[in-house]
């Protein structure tokens, strides 16, 4: 993985809500979250909806400042509202194709603004770049004229990546991009995106909560679970030993073909952030959780190039052990 | 978001049949307003006389001199009915108009930003809704002074705050959209993606609302002039002239009669066609 496009440190973001009619609190959407993307590469975010997945992506590309912590791009601290030059270079893929264009505008229209506002081409060059970003995108000439409300889902979704590709990025935020379509569109805008990588180098980080597809197209992983990172690494290490029960739990949940034992099932509902359990957020519903897990914070448990935040990492078999013999970085050596 | 399919598939989407009674009212409706803006465009073409012409003909019933016979102070009434068109259209226009561009923009402001100006927006629009518009209307006429100025004034005051009601709950919900925070990404500043986004697709309730208002002002106008209160003695207005005709309703009915039934035309095709606005348009959201 070659230099870091986007990182992102102890990043906590809040928004109000009201409980009750007066008190007002702040719920922790984000929370102290670690991430960095190397360029060229596709990082895969799952967790339940939530878990503050969308929130990290709102403020990753701008639209949300952070209570704390930063973002940085290319190394430089963004400020947290960002000039027009910054915005253009982190984009977003919204997931509901209906709403991501706006109903007036033509697809010519649509792609002519930014490369007008960015001055990208000559005026006289609008039509043709637009022409180009829609073939780079798969659709064509016939599409230009085209009001939303004309085109099919898939269509949509692919102008809007053509729009986002308009101020040249160099990363995609892709929020549940292809959840609202069919599956065979689906997998078509993934190709596309991985396509895009391929060919122009653009960073994508890929939110999703559909494993199976993160496996597909994605170069790393990183797992949320209620505002937190709680596992990260490249996806071949992490689906073939997830280290931390919830990836297990995740995993197991996907349905396949010739599974030998029986899915783990997590007990319960996904807590709300405005009640965050002490330890590790997960101990609740943990099929191994010990008395350990809901005194303290876990650890970070590294193996390669695997991060891991629990007391036992990569080690369902703990529940025999005495906790209190279990220290932080058990871990890294053995398997499971 | 309804999307219709290009060819007649299962979705086709089915429009609800108008009945024959109502598209019929629809398009006279259009007629009759077309008709009544071309009169009053072309009113100096078409008059038959100078409508503040004196003469000695007075009080005539209609006949082949005058269509419309004369009032009291011999001038044709239906040259003076044309010019009121006049009068009454623009004032309608602007009486209408004018309350729309402020509170449109106000209102979108305060709810495109959000915050303390939208909080005030409420509590003021609050306050509003338990005034009674009508009698403050009358008093800030009374108060300003007759005439079109005034008038505008008052309607302005008075009418600015349920477009920006309106406005407001439209933005609330474009505001969300993806394309507006897409916008606001591909660098436009926030004011930009405001009017270029998030206003063009907010506007439709309020030009339905516009349609409503503007034959609610025809007869507000009306009324004031009635009441002596709108535009100045001797200009010819419909209210105006229906309150010249009073004392002598019982003897010469066309000065009440022609421009009281051209108020009450006026106004319900304007209702209608604000009708029709209303109902089309679902279609495409």
């Amino acid at each position: 993985m070659s230099r870091r496009v986007i990182e992102v440190e102890g990043l906590v973001a809040e928004y109000p809500v009201r409980v009750g009619f007066f008190r007002r609190r702040r719920v922790r959407a984000v929370d102290a979250v670690d991430l960095h993307l190397g360029r060229g590469e596709i990082l895969g975010l799952v967790g339940e909806s939530g878990c503050g997945k969308s929130t990290l992506a709102r403020v990753v590309v701008g639209l949300a400042s952070p209570s704390a912590g930063r973002v940085l791009l290319d190394g430089v601290p963004v400020p947290s509202r960002r000039p027009p030059e910054m915005r253009r270079r982190v984009q977003m893929i919204y997931q509901d194709p209906g709403s991501s264009l706006n109903p007036r505008r033509t697809v010519l229209q649509t792609l002519a603004e930014p490369l007008r506002r960015h001055r990208l081409v000559p005026a006289e060059g609008i039509e043709g770049r637009a022409l180009e970003l829609l073939e780079m995108v798969g659709l064509g000439r016939r599409q230009l004229p085209a009001l939303p409300r004309e085109l099919s889902g898939g269509q949509r979704q692919r102008v809007a990546i053509a729009r986002a590709l308009a101020v040249e990025p160099e990363v995609l935020v892709a929020d549940e991009a292809v959840a609202a379509l069919d599956a065979s569109v689906a997998g078509a805008v993934l190709n596309l995106l991985r396509d895009l990588r391929d060919r122009l180098g653009l960073t994508v980080l890929f939110i999703s909560h559909d494993l199976a597809v993160v496996r597909g197209l994605c170069d790393r992983v990183a797992v949320m679970y209620l505002g937190s990172v709680v596992e990260e690494g490249p996806v071949s290490e992490v689906f073939a030993q997830p280290g931390h029960p919830y990836t297990r739990v995740l995993l197991d949940a996907v349905p396949s073909r010739g599974r030998r034992h029986p899915g783990v099932a997590v007990r319960g509902e996904p807590p709300s952030p405005l009640h965050i359990p002490s330890g590790c957020r997960f101990h609740p519903r943990c099929p191994e959780a010990t008395a350990l897990c809901g005194e303290s914070n876990p650890p970070e448990a590294r193996r390669n190039a695997q991060r891991v935040m629990c007391h036992f990492a990569w080690r369902p078999e703990h529940a025999a052990e005495p906790h209190g013999q279990v220290s932080a970085r058990t871990s890294p050596t053995r398997t499971a | 978001m309804t999307v219709s399919p290009p060819a007649s598939g299962p979705d086709v989407v089915v429009k609800p049949r108008a009945s024959r009674a109502r598209l019929w009212t629809r398009s006279a409706a259009a007629w009759l307003l077309a008709l009544t803006i071309l009169a009053a465009v072309f009113a100096p073409l078409l008059a038959p006389a100078d409508p503040g012409q004196l003469t000695l003909d007075q009080l005539q019933p209609p006949g082949a001199d005058h269509l419309l016979g004369t009032d009291a102070l011999g001038r044709d009434v239906l040259s003076r009915l044309l010019f009121a068109l006049r009068t009454d259209l623009m004032l309608m226009v602007f009486a209408a108009g004018l309350p729309m561009l402020i509170g449109t923009l106000i209102g979108a402001v305060a709810a495109y930003y959000g915050g303390v100006l939208d909080a005030a927006l409420r509590w003021v629009a609050d306050i509003f809704q338990a005034l009674p518009v009508y009698v403050l209307l009358i008093a800030l006429v009374f108060v300003l002074g007759p005439g079109t100025s005034s008038l505008l004034v008052a309607f302005s005051v008075l009418g600015w705050v349920v477009y920006a009601r309106l406005i407001r709950t439209e933005v609330r919900r474009v505001r969300e959209q993806e394309y507006v925070s897409a916008g606001y990404l591909l660098g436009l500043s926030r004011t930009a993606v405001l009017f270029k986004h998030v206003l063009p697709n907010s506007l439709r309730q309020s030009f339905v609302y516009l349609a409503t208002d503007m034959g609610m002002a025809l007869q507000g106008i009306a009324v004031l002039s009635f009441f002596g209160l709108g535009v100045k003695a001797g200009t010819p207005e419909l209210g105006a002239m229906v309150s010249e005709a009073q004392l002598y309703l019982r003897s010469h009915w066309w000065l009440a009669a022609f421009p009281g039934v051209t108020i009450v035309i006026l106004g319900s095709s304007v209702a209608a066609l604000g009708d029709r606005l209303s109902g089309r348009g679902e279609v495409g959201r």
